[in-house]
């Protein structure tokens, strides 16, 4: 096989693979580990004191990574 | 991750990182423990609602409830016909009422209402409001209806359910790629959480909104009412709804009436009982009939109520017992 052929082969192996992992892994952000923006604290603070918002505790959730409820 | 969260409400359990919300935009890890920012401050709250409008049409029809919604929802869904508060940010919204949960049901009591309705964007997002406001309602007579996607794990929806007397549920297509691809969901869990709703004693009645090119093919439309009425009885009543065009879908047209009106003789022919189109005006579309006698049961226009021949939530020309919640 031809050097060139080599390198053809591995680039599109390559490709491939990538390609697999992008499709995989947007899989993963949508279904397992969807999550939004990171909110500015200050502005959340300052409508939770107006009334608008509250900080009222959650139920239904577990540390990250510290097995299930 | 150091400082981190499991949201587990839902089957999209979002992990989060600090000061991150879920995909839901409202409940965020603040200093390593989830909050929700909407407990008791929605966006909507509407007194004059007809129960019909939910819709639900076998309990307490004529009926007002009390209708709240907060912002935000666990499904982003092309065709969102309530967008503007569904894909909103709490912390964006105009106009926000204070209305925990004792006030809630002060305010539904003195208008009369005879439920309260946690609907418009998503009652699962704000999983907390809705179950301590059920409690406080059930204590004082009034009932609970959930109107919901059913995108939910089964714990947090059996807590819901314990408390709910009637859901609106809707089933967006009998097609797991739909779901992912136009409602950035799943399928089964909503399968699955009809059938644990249906079984626990929750009224159930279920909407399909008819989307023109995306959910109206009807073989898939048969396979969905073959999977009612093996899954859950021929007695669960199934809305179909008119698509309008919103949101990111406005290039579509709306959903045409003959459409709805094949889907819904493709339900009765798969054996359901009671099958209703909604949203357009279409002769007979939203009447009630005795699937024994064929009698008229409930008569309606729109939202309001023309008929009733329903007696001790019996068929008043045959006697046959029709399901529902009638007192």
């Amino acid at each position: 096989m031809r050097k060139d052929d080599l390198k053809f082969l591995a680039m599109f192996a390559a490709t491939v693979w990538l390609s697999g992992f992008v499709v995989y892994s947007s899989y993963l952000r949508d279904l397992r580990t969807a999550a939004g923006p990171t909110v500015d604290m200050k502005r959340i603070e300052r409508l939770v004191g107006e009334g608008r918002l509250t900080l009222h505790p959650a139920d239904y959730w577990e540390p990250d990574g510290e097995g299930g409820k | 991750m150091k400082g981190g969260v499991k949201c587990t409400l839902c089957p999209r359990e979002c992990v989060l990182g600090p000061a991150q919300r879920g995909d839901c935009r409202v409940r965020v890890n603040v200093g390593g423990k989830l909050v929700t920012l909407v407990y008791g401050k929605p966006v909507s709250a509407n007194p004059y609602d007809p129960i019909e409008k939910k819709p639900l049409f076998h309990f307490l029809p004529g009926t007002r409830c009390f209708s709240i919604a907060t912002a935000g929802c666990n499904l982003h869904c092309k065709f969102c016909q309530n967008y503007e508060i569904s894909q909103l940010n709490p912390d964006d919204a105009d106009r926000v009422y204070d209305l925990p949960p004792d006030k809630l049901v002060q305010a539904a009591l003195r208008n009369g209402c005879r439920s309260i309705a946690y609907t418009y964007s998503e009652p699962i997002i704000f999983f907390e409001y809705v179950r301590d406001t059920q409690v406080l309602a059930r204590e004082r007579g009034i009932r609970n209806v959930l109107v919901t996607a059913g995108y939910i794990n089964e714990a947090p929806l059996q807590e819901l359910n314990r408390h709910a007397d009637a859901a609106n549920i809707d089933l967006k297509a009998y097609s797991d790629d739909y779901y992912r691809t136009v409602c950035a969901g799943t399928l089964a869990p909503v399968l699955r959480n009809l059938e644990i709703s249906v079984k626990d004693g929750v009224w159930v009645e279920m909407t399909n909104l008819i989307v023109p090119t995306l959910n109206d093919d009807m073989d898939m439309i048969k396979r969905m009412c073959e999977w009612v009425t093996e899954r859950l009885g021929p007695d669960v009543p199934l809305h179909f709804s008119r698509f309008m065009p919103l949101y990111k879908l406005t290039h579509l047209p709306p959903t045409p009436a003959d459409t709805l009106v094949k889907a819904r003789e493709v339900a009765m022919a798969q054996g359901l009982h009671f099958v209703y189109v909604g949203n357009v005006d279409v002769p007979g579309g939203g009447d009630t009939i005795c699937p024994g006698c064929k009698n008229l049961l409930i008569g309606r226009r729109g939202y309001a109520i023309l008929a009733l021949n329903i007696k001790d939530g019996k068929c008043a020309a045959c006697g046959r017992a029709v399901p529902g919640v009638w007192k």
